[in-house]
């Protein structure tokens, strides 16, 4: 690395985060290093074990990556401010959720958000549905899609929409590209029912 | 799949489409049970996107990380201050020449811990001043000494000692009056009042005193006084 080289530039690393590509984990990897501070003091000031502050650091960037690709980042703050703010909220409801399973802290504020916009009096019905469910039986057979189906539902997962996907995948349309992805997710489903009635 | 779900969690739906959507949910089993699975797919997902990106990223943070990119700048200053450090550090750590306050303190020890018992000396007292010198009574041989001058105020002996015991003794402005009055003294086969006044400057090593006993020491080779040769090496000495 050249010493006259540029510092962290926010907007390239944003702009190449969104641009996607070939470049995008480039991007996302300088994101990454850019605040890893934080594991430290994640560590220090919440307490944490190294382990778990290197978790939701991990988790923090997702986010944030995802709140680019979505959009929902606007840029109104710096995004070091972002960086923090999420990272601490995540540190916050890590401590308030200790006594309960790992898997469900990190579960992502997505799901949260996606459930409040239930009817509150179908919340608890769909809640228990997906407690009954068998989250390793499932991932089981997530593994068994065949390629493209699995990028195609990795790159659904880390918000890119149906335009971009269809890009990146060389489909005709966003249309095309969301059948496909639907497809995927009944495939996904038979595939779980008939284990799970076995 | 039903595939209003994911047109309702986008929000794309509208008002009465979702108004249905919710109805229908609360009454088909079906309905709920695809949201559910809907749902715990993209939890499921999610979890397996982050562990896959925490496992690179933990991999990355394993490597070497690179420095800090510092503006250009920041690298100015920091050579900057690299230089001042460096030039003080040499100035502080080179090997030095003893300074002018050393050399003199050195000559005293050497040449004048011990006074010559004179030959002449015209009164017990001159001599018992000596002998308390010499034998380290520097308070004694001054008083002595400053008895004697009250008796024989021009004694260039007494004048000496008198000064040479105030200098021991750390006074400086009572040494140095001795010595003037001494190189006044015009007569005197050998006098080594001036050189001894800038002995006594350079031991009391206030500012501008080195430049003035420098000039004495100029003075002391130019008229070929008292303590000429080691005025000489001094100077030397001082020029490098």
């Amino acid at each position: 690395m050249s010493l006259f080289s540029k510092p962290f530039d926010e907007s390239r690393v944003m702009d190449g985060i969104r641009t996607g590509g070939s470049e995008r984990r480039f991007f996302e990897n300088i994101l990454y290093q850019n605040f890893t501070y934080l594991i430290r003091d994640g560590a220090r000031r919440h307490t944490l074990s190294e382990d778990d502050s290197s978790i939701v650091y991990s988790d923090t960037i997702l986010t944030v990556i995802e709140h680019l690709i979505s959009r929902r980042f606007e840029g109104r703050s710096g995004i070091k401010t972002y960086v923090h703010q999420i990272f601490t909220n995540k540190c916050v409801d890590l401590i308030r959720k200790h006594s309960t399973k790992k898997a469900q802290v990190f579960q992502g504020e997505g799901l949260s958000e996606m459930l409040n916009l239930l009817p509150d009096d179908t919340h608890s019905a769909i809640q228990t549905l997906m407690q009954q469910q068998d989250v390793d039986l499932l991932r089981q057979r997530l593994t068994q899609l065949g390629d493209k189906c699995h990028r195609m539902l990795w790159a659904w997962g880390e918000g890119f929409t149906d335009v971009e996907i269809a890009r990146e995948m060389g489909y005709q349309s966003a249309a095309v590209s969301k059948t496909s992805r639907q497809r995927c997710l009944d495939r996904l489903r038979e595939l779980y029912l008939s284990a799970y009635k076995n | 799949m039903d595939t209003r779900i994911e047109p309702y969690f986008n929000k794309e739906l509208s008002s009465a489409e979702q108004s249905i959507f919710e109805q229908d949910l609360r009454q088909n089993q079906t309905l709920a049970e695809e949201v559910a699975f809907y749902l715990q797919t993209r939890q499921l997902i999610r979890q397996e996107l982050l562990a896959e990106r925490h496992a690179v990223w933990q991999e990355l943070a394993q490597r070497p990380q690179p420095r800090p990119i510092r503006p250009i700048w920041t690298l100015a200053a920091v050579a900057a201050l690299l230089v001042i450090a460096l030039g003080l550090g040499w100035n502080w750590l080179r090997p030095t020449s003893p300074t002018a306050q050393a050399l003199a303190q050195t000559y005293i020890e050497q040449q004048l811990t011990s006074l010559p018992v004179l030959m002449d000396a015209g009164t017990d007292s001159l001599q018992k001043a000596i002998d308390s010198y010499n034998q380290g009574e520097f308070e004694k041989a001054g008083l002595l000494a400053q008895a004697l001058l009250q008796q024989q105020p021009a004694s260039a002996e007494a004048l000496n000692l008198a000064g040479l015991s105030a200098l021991r003794l750390q006074r400086y402005e009572q040494a140095i009056v001795h010595f003037e009055k001494l190189a006044q003294q015009k007569d005197l086969y050998a006098n080594p009042g001036t050189f001894h006044v800038a002995l006594a400057l350079l031991i009391r090593n206030e500012p501008l005193d080195k430049k003035q006993a420098e000039s004495l020491l100029k003075e002391v080779i130019s008229k070929n006084l008292e303590g000429k040769e080691q005025a000489e090496k001094w100077l030397l000495s001082f020029d490098q």
